[in-house]
């Protein structure tokens, strides 16, 4: 359905006649849904594009006034629109693109929801400092990530994103504007939590709009610039290799895995650990789904990849890399770990932005397919026992044809070394077959029903009254907004 | 041989999917860049200019010969026959850049989106005829990231870029010139 005439005049009198459309083409531009929606996306009623915090809380007030839903978006990877014949928009944030502050001294920067990973890291490069990028890849929102869990592939030295999150700014449901944390009291952007308990669990799912977030900032020990060489789609990103490593070892089983994590951790070398997807790897260094076939058909990666463990070791100078990597080695080889293939070691030496900005992850979807929910555990050993019964379920899928024969294709990331752990399965099917809507809800069925059987999760009604009743306080902060 | 970018991308990418070319197709550049090699033109004037070079679409990521392919996509995209994909890998990129430093004077400085990562001027495709302020602001995108550059002008290889980019760069007012890579190799001769 359309708006009515006098609700877009009054969208249009918050954000200016040029910012905002209900023209067939524009919404047919914005229409959009996840990569592992099977759903086709439901078109919005008209496309606004607010330039401030202002702006947003005026056309959040009209559409808490005339119950129209409204989806905050930049990058369009977010679930879309939901279908039915309410009055929907898109508010499109891309004008809120604006780097505000970077504070070298204190180590944050605050920025606008727009502001891409694409545009920020390279600018926080050039002073020495650095975040972790989520694998999301570097066109998507910064503030996206860091107001979610924001999972990525330097977590064993460096947490979950939204652990880096400082003050933030929030437009709230009810049309009013919340500061959170010392922005509240005029004392900066430095702490998130306050005035009163932490807001940080409800960011996560929160509706309203966030307009503005600082983040903290690490250190970072490589070169000013990006050293990006070749040209598409064989590029190059290289680190000098003095104070910049990468390591590839196989481990004899998943346990070994785990204890080999543990001791890095205790050890606290590395700024990334982790055991990553092999069949995913084999589908990101291949440029064409042909590609992908015949490096999958050598059976290389099924046969070096499946109880590995990828290490990053940076440093400041050269002898700290001596001291790191001695460690690295003296853990290696008393849990059994040795060197894959040197072959796949140059792929990631090659490209080393798989720990700086993730640049081609979205190569994963060019043969087709989805993953199941990240699962959140309390404990590396718990993760990896997760981990063991995957190949149960999955099993039964290959056998039927429905996904890619990788039933290792798992990645399990260690957080904080190794005080947590989050495992991630992903999952190919083929676009091609008539009933390939039903194989990622088929397959999340069976997923939860292992992780039951095994005792690895309860429903939340149980888990709920260990924890504070959390979902039942969850449910009713959803309703008072 | 075309001084036109659009035109070479339409003679190696778009004739071929109606009729196979008999003849060669060269961009400009690429001749000029064979006189320099043979010594057949001498440039000698020196220009004392920095300039960014702007690569356009169509002699760049736009320009690779149409490959033509016919078979079966199946399971997970296996093509069969294998398909040869087209990414703008064989693009003119380094002809028209070694014809600039051959120019005396010249000093040749890279805006960070270039080659095949090169923004579009904005000039071509019917867009100026179509949406003439759309047009015009995406040529104004790239005079400022030329001009942050610290370059004293932009050149390029496209009369569409041309028409483009002397709109956004106005009467000097935004602090850089445009000049066509020929006109600075006839300059300079």
């Amino acid at each position: 359905m359309s708006l009515p005439e006098y609700i877009y005049k009054m969208f249009e009198g918050a954000v200016g006649p040029e910012n905002i459309s209900d023209r067939p083409h524009i919404l047919a531009a914005y229409r959009h849904t996840s990569p592992q929606d099977v759903r086709k996306p439901a078109s919005p009623d008209a496309v606004i594009l607010p330039g401030s915090t202002e702006e947003v809380q005026a056309i959040v007030r009209i559409c808490r006034r005339y119950n129209i839903k409204y989806n905050p978006v930049t990058s369009l990877l977010s679930v879309g629109m939901p279908p039915g014949n309410e009055m929907k928009v898109i508010l499109s944030l891309r004008r809120m693109n604006r780097i505000l502050e970077i504070n070298e001294e204190d180590r944050y920067v605050v920025v606008e929801p727009a502001v891409r990973h694409v545009q920020l890291k390279p600018e926080l490069m050039k002073r020495g400092l650095s975040y972790p990028v989520p694998s999301v890849g570097p066109s998507c929102s910064v503030m996206a990530n860091f107001l979610g869990k924001g999972e990525h592939h330097v977590q064993h030295s460096t947490s979950k994103n939204n652990r880096y999150l400082l003050g933030y700014e929030w437009v709230m449901p009810t049309g009013e504007i919340l500061r959170a944390g010392s922005l509240a009291c005029d004392a900066g952007w430095f702490c998130p939590d306050g005035p009163g308990p932490s807001l940080a669990g409800l960011v996560q799912r929160a509706y309203g709009v966030f307009t503005k977030a600082a983040i903290a900032l690490d250190a970072w020990k490589g070169p000013a610039a990006m050293p990006t060489e070749g040209r598409t789609p064989a590029y190059k990103v290289r680190l000098p290799q003095d104070c910049h490593k990468v390591f590839v070892f196989k481990f004899p089983t998943l346990d070994k895995v785990r204890d080999a994590m543990i001791e890095i951790g205790k050890a606290e070398i590395g700024v990334a650990v982790l055991k990553f997807f092999y069949a995913t790897a084999a589908v990101m260094f291949t440029v064409s789904a042909n590609d992908f076939w015949a490096l999958w058909e050598s059976g290389l990666f099924q046969k070096e990849l499946p109880q590995a463990v990828w290490i990053y070791l940076a440093t400041w100078t050269p002898e700290e890399m001596a001291y790191e990597e001695r460690v690295m080695w003296d853990i290696v080889r008393e849990m059994g770990g040795e060197e894959v293939d040197k072959s796949i070691r140059n792929l990631w030496e090659d490209n080393m932005d798989f720990f700086i900005i993730v640049s081609f992850l979205q190569r994963v979807l060019k043969l087709g397919g989805g993953w199941a929910p990240v699962i959140h555990t309390e404990s590396l050993p718990h993760t990896v026992e997760i981990a063991k019964t995957i190949p149960e379920f999955l099993q039964e899928f290959i056998n039927k044809g429905l996904i890619l024969d990788a039933p290792h294709n798992f990645q399990i990331i260690p957080i904080e070394y190794a005080h947590g752990a989050h495992i991630e399965l992903l999952f190919f099917y083929d676009r091609t077959l008539p009933n390939r809507q039903r194989i990622p809800m088929e397959l999340m069925k069976q997923s939860m029903a292992t992780d039951i059987k095994h005792g690895h999760f309860a429903p939340t009604a149980e888990v709920g009254q260990l924890y504070g009743n959390f979902n039942l306080w969850a449910t009713k902060i959803k309703k008072a907004f | 041989m075309t001084g036109c970018a659009e035109c070479y991308g339409t003679f190696k990418g778009f004739y071929p999917r109606i009729v196979e070319p008999d003849f060669e197709v060269l961009h400009i550049t690429e001749v000029i860049e064979d006189l320099l090699r043979s010594g057949k033109l001498k440039p000698r004037k020196n220009l004392k200019m920095k300039v960014t070079y702007h690569d356009p679409c169509l002699l760049g990521r736009l320009s690779e010969p149409y490959i033509p392919w016919s078979g079966e996509i199946k399971a997970y995209g296996y093509h069969d026959p294998p398909k040869q994909w087209r990414r703008g890998t064989k693009g003119i990129y380094e002809a028209p850049r070694r014809v600039l430093r051959a120019v005396p004077g010249i000093e040749l400085i890279e805006m960070t989106r270039n080659e095949e990562n090169a923004f579009c001027c904005g000039g071509g495709g019917g867009v100026p005829a179509a949406f003439p302020d759309f047009a015009l602001w995406t040529a104004e995108e790239r005079v400022a990231e030329a001009r942050s550059t610290g370059a004293e002008a932009i050149v390029s290889t496209c009369p569409l870029c041309q028409s483009n980019f002397e709109k956004a760069v106005g009467t000097g007012k935004a602090g850089i010139r445009y000049h066509d890579l020929c006109e600075i190799v006839v300059r300079a001769l």
